[in-house]
C-alpha cells in the first residue's frame, strides 16, 4: 500500500517558465536552474519546502565544507547530480505519503481512536481556537484535500505548529516546533539552484541525521515522551518530527488524520541556521520573532554582532558566497533578495503569518554597513518614540483629562504612529541598497522626515476640525517640528 | 480675492480720510447690533464700496468686516492677524483661550456677535484685508482658516508653518 512517493508526485509548487506547476522533490533538485523559485502563497510552506529541499541536499552532498565547494557548483550551474540521484534512490522507499512501515514525516501505527480533521496541520485554517484569518472552511464541512496538498501541510505542522496542550497518549502537552517561535531567513537569488546554494550553511555529516535516515518512529517511542532528541544538527533539525501524525487515505484523498505527541526535543547549544538569534538583558541568545505590529526590519539591528546578535547562518552563507563570486569576478546576479518568513503567535493561537522580502546586498553584514545601519534603525525608533507621545498629547487635547485607558485608546486610533512605520517599510529597502555608500544617511534622515510630515498629514485630516481639535492641532505642530529639528542634532 | 480685500480695505481708508468719518463710524459700529447688510445707514455708505458680484455670505463678510473696522475707528496694522492679537491678550487668561475657541466654532448665525466680542478684547490694531480674506473662507469645508487661526493662537512661530505644510 506505498502510495504517493513525495520523490516523484508533483506536490511541490514552482514558478518554472513563467507558468506555476507541481513537480515532485526529485525534479525539484535536478532540475533547479530551470526552476524560477518555489510559488506558495504560504510564507510558511516557502520555508518548510526549502528546509526539505536543503536536508536533502546536505545529506547527499555531504557538505558543502567551504564556500569554494559552493562556488565551484555555482560555476558548473548545477549540482552534482549522480550523488543526489544516488542518495534519493536509497532512501526512496522512506518518501512516500502512505505506507505501512514508515510513512514520510508520519507515524505508521498511529491509532486512528479519536482523528483530527486534516486541517489542524495548518494554522491559515479555521479550527479549534485559531482566530479565522483568511479561511472559512468551518469542522462541519471539511472538504477532503488532495494528496499533495496534505503532504505540504504535514510538513508546515512538523515546522511550525505551536507547543501548547496535546493530551494524547500519556503526553499532557507539547513543544512548539523548530520555527513556532521564529522568523526564517531565506536569502534568494535568480532561480531555485542559486537560492538553495545561498542557503548551503557549512556542514559535516557527523553526528546529524534527517528523519528519512533514522527507523521510522512507532508510538511506543512517543508514548509518555519517551524518545527525547537533542535538537541539534542542520538536518534533523530541518525535518524535525514535533507530533506524531498519520493521514488516513480515503483512497482518492485525506479527511481526517491521526495525531499525537512527537519526539521531545532536547535544549542544547545549537542555532537553527535559518534563524537570527538577538542576546536578551540575561545574556541570553533567543530567537528573533516576528510581532503584528511590528515589521521585522525594526529589529535588524538586534542581529548584528556589533550588539552580540547572531545573524542567520543562511545570510552568512549567503553573503560569503557572494563575497566569494566578486573575486572570481563572477556577480551576475541583479535580483538576489532575502525573505523573511514565519508566523506571528500569542502562545499557541497563530495571529498572522508574514513574507517580508527585502534586497541583500553584498557585505550587508560588514563592519561599515552595520556601523550605519545601528544609528540609522535607533533614529528611527527614537523619532517613532516621539510621535508616540505626540498621538499622547493629540489626546489629552481633544479629550481634557480623561481616563488613561481612554486617552491610550484615543492615541493608539490615530494613524501617526502607524503610517510612519508603514511609509518606512517601503524606505527601508531602498536604505538596505544603499547602506555604506555615499548619502545614505542623508536618504535615511530625508525618509524618516517625509515619513512623519505624511503620517502628521494624514492624522490632520482624521482627527476633525472642532476648535479643540484644531487646538491639539495646532500645539501637535509645534512639537512635530520640535521632533523634526532634534533628530537633525543628532546628525550634525 | 486677495485682490478684493486690498482695494476693500483702500477704500474703507478713504472712507476714513473724509469728513464724514465720524457720522459714518458711528452708523458702523451700529450696524453690529443688526445682521449684516441690513442696517440701513450702512447699507447706503457700504454698498458703493463692495464688489459687484457679493452676494449672501460674501457680502456680509465685506459688512462685518467695515463694522469691525469702525468698531477699532480704522486702526489698521498691516500683517496682525486677530489670533496673533487674541494671543498676545490671553496670556495666562483660560477666558480668552475660551472665547477663541468659541470663535473658531462659530457658525454663520453667531459669528457676528463672537468675532465683535472678540475684537473688543484686543487691543492695538488688525490687518482687516487678512480678517476679509479669511472671513470669506470661513466656511469651506476644509476649515484650513480655523486651522491656520489655531496656530496662530498656540504659537508655532511663522516660519516653521511652511514646513508642516508641505
Amino acid at each position: 500500500m506505498a502510495k504517493f512517493n513525495l520523490l516523484e508526485e508533483p506536490w511541490i509548487p514552482v514558478l518554472r517558465g513563467g507558468r506555476v506547476e507541481e513537480v515532485g522533490l526529485e525534479e525539484a533538485l535536478l532540475k533547479a536552474p530551470e526552476i524560477a523559485r518555489i510559488e506558495t502563497p504560504s510564507p510558511l510552506e516557502e520555508a518548510a519546502l526549502h528546509r526539505l529541499l536543503l536536508a536533502v541536499l546536505h545529506r547527499a552532498l555531504g557538505g558543502p565544507s567551504r564556500v569554494e565547494e559552493v562556488g565551484a557548483w555555482w560555476q558548473e550551474g548545477h549540482f552534482p547530480l549522480e550523488p543526489i540521484r544516488e542518495y534519493l534512490d536509497r532512501y526512496r522507499a522512506r518518501f512516500y505519503l502512505f505506507h505501512e512501515e514508515a510513512p514520510f514525516f508520519q507515524v505508521a501505527d498511529l491509532p486512528e481512536k479519536d482523528p483530527l480533521p486534516w486541517s489542524k496541520l495548518l494554522p491559515e485554517l479555521a479550527s479549534g481556537n485559531n482566530p479565522t484569518l483568511f479561511d472559512h472552511t468551518t469542522e462541519e464541512n471539511l472538504p477532503q484535500v488532495g494528496y499533495a496538498q496534505a503532504a505540504r501541510a504535514l510538513l508546515v505542522h512538523q515546522t511550525f505548529t505551536p507547543g501548547g496542550l496535546l493530551r494524547r497518549h500519556g503526553v499532557p502537552s507539547a513543544n512548539g516546533a523548530p520555527l513556532a517561535g521564529a522568523a526564517a531567513f531565506l536569502p534568494t537569488g535568480t532561480n531555485l539552484f542559486e537560492t538553495l546554494l545561498f542557503n548551503l550553511v557549512p556542514y559535516q555529516k557527523g553526528e546529524d541525521a534527517p528523519l528519512w535516515e533514522v527507523p521510522p518512529l512507532r508510538l511506543e517511542d512517543l508514548e509518555g515522551h519517551k524518545t527525547k532528541w537533542p535538537l541539534s544538527g542542520v538536518t534533523r533539525v530541518y525535518t524535525w518530527p514535533s507530533r506524531g501524525v498519520r493521514l488516513l487515505d480515503e483512497g482518492d484523498g485525506v479527511r481526517f488524520m491521526a495525531y499525537g505527541p512527537g519526539v521531545e526535543p532536547l535544549d542544547v547549544a545549537f542555532r537553527d541556521p535559518m534563524v537570527a538569534y538577538r542576546k536578551d538583558a540575561k545574556g541570553n541568545l533567543l530567537p528573533l520573532r516576528l510581532s503584528v505590529e511590528k515589521a521585522f526590519w525594526r529589529d535588524f539591528g538586534a542581529m548584528l554582532p556589533q550588539v552580540e546578535g547572531a545573524p542567520p547562518s543562511t545570510v552568512n552563507a549567503a553573503d560569503e558566497l557572494l563575497g566569494y563570486l566578486e573575486e572570481e569576478g563572477l556577480d551576475p546576479l541583479p535580483t538576489r533578495g532575502l525573505r523573511v518568513l514565519g508566523q506571528v503567535s500569542d502562545q499557541a493561537k497563530i495571529l498572522d503569518m508574514r513574507r517580508e522580502v527585502y534586497p541583500l546586498p553584498p557585505k550587508v553584514l560588514s563592519v561599515k554597513a552595520e556601523l550605519n545601519l545601528g544609528p540609522a534603525l535607533e533614529r528611527a525608533e527614537a523619532l517613532g518614540r516621539g510621535l508616540r507621545g505626540l498621538a499622547f498629547l493629540m489626546a489629552r487635547e481633544v479629550l481634557g483629562s480623561g481616563e488613561p485607558g481612554e486617552l491610550s485608546a484615543f492615541a493608539a486610533s490615530l494613524p501617526l504612529e502607524r503610517l510612519y512605520w508603514h511609509a518606512l517599510d517601503g524606505s527601508f529597502p531602498a536604505l538596505l541598497e544603499r547602506l555604506g555608500k555615499e548619502g545614505d544617511r542623508a536618504f535615511w534622515e530625508e525618509a524618516l522626515r517625509r515619513a512623519a510630515l505624511e503620517a502628521w498629514a494624514a492624522t490632520r485630516v482624521a482627527l476633525g476640525t472642532g476648535a479643540r481639535h484644531l487646538k491639539a492641532l495646532a500645539k501637535g505642530e509645534a512639537l512635530l517640528l520640535s521632533l523634526l529639528a532634534e533628530k537633525e542634532e543628532v546628525k550634525r | 480675492m486677495k485682490e478684493g480685500a486690498r482695494v476693500f480695505l483702500a477704500r474703507l481708508e478713504d472712507l476714513k480720510g473724509r469728513k464724514t468719518w465720524t457720522p459714518a463710524r458711528a452708523a458702523l459700529r451700529r450696524s453690529l447690533a443688526f445682521e449684516p447688510g441690513t442696517y440701513p445707514p450702512a447699507i447706503g455708505m457700504v454698498e458703493p464700496l463692495l464688489p459687484g458680484e457679493a452676494e449672501g455670505w460674501i457680502r456680509e463678510a465685506y459688512y462685518l468686516v467695515a463694522a469691525l473696522y469702525a468698531l477699532k475707528d480704522g486702526e489698521h496694522r498691516e500683517g496682525r492677524t486677530l489670533a496673533q492679537a487674541l494671543r498676545e491678550k490671553a496670556g495666562d487668561s483660560a477666558s480668552v483661550e475660551h472665547r477663541f475657541l468659541a470663535l473658531l466654532d462659530a457658525d454663520r448665525d453667531q459669528i457676528a456677535f463672537r468675532l465683535r466680542q472678540s475684537v473688543v478684547l484686543v487691543e492695538g490694531g488688525l490687518d482687516f484685508a487678512r480678517l476679509l480674506e479669511d472671513l470669506l473662507a470661513w466656511f469651506s469645508p476644509d476649515r484650513r482658516v480655523q486651522a491656520r487661526w489655531a496656530r496662530e493662537f498656540y504659537g508655532v512661530k511663522e516660519e516653521e508653518k511652511e514646513e508642516v505644510k508641505a
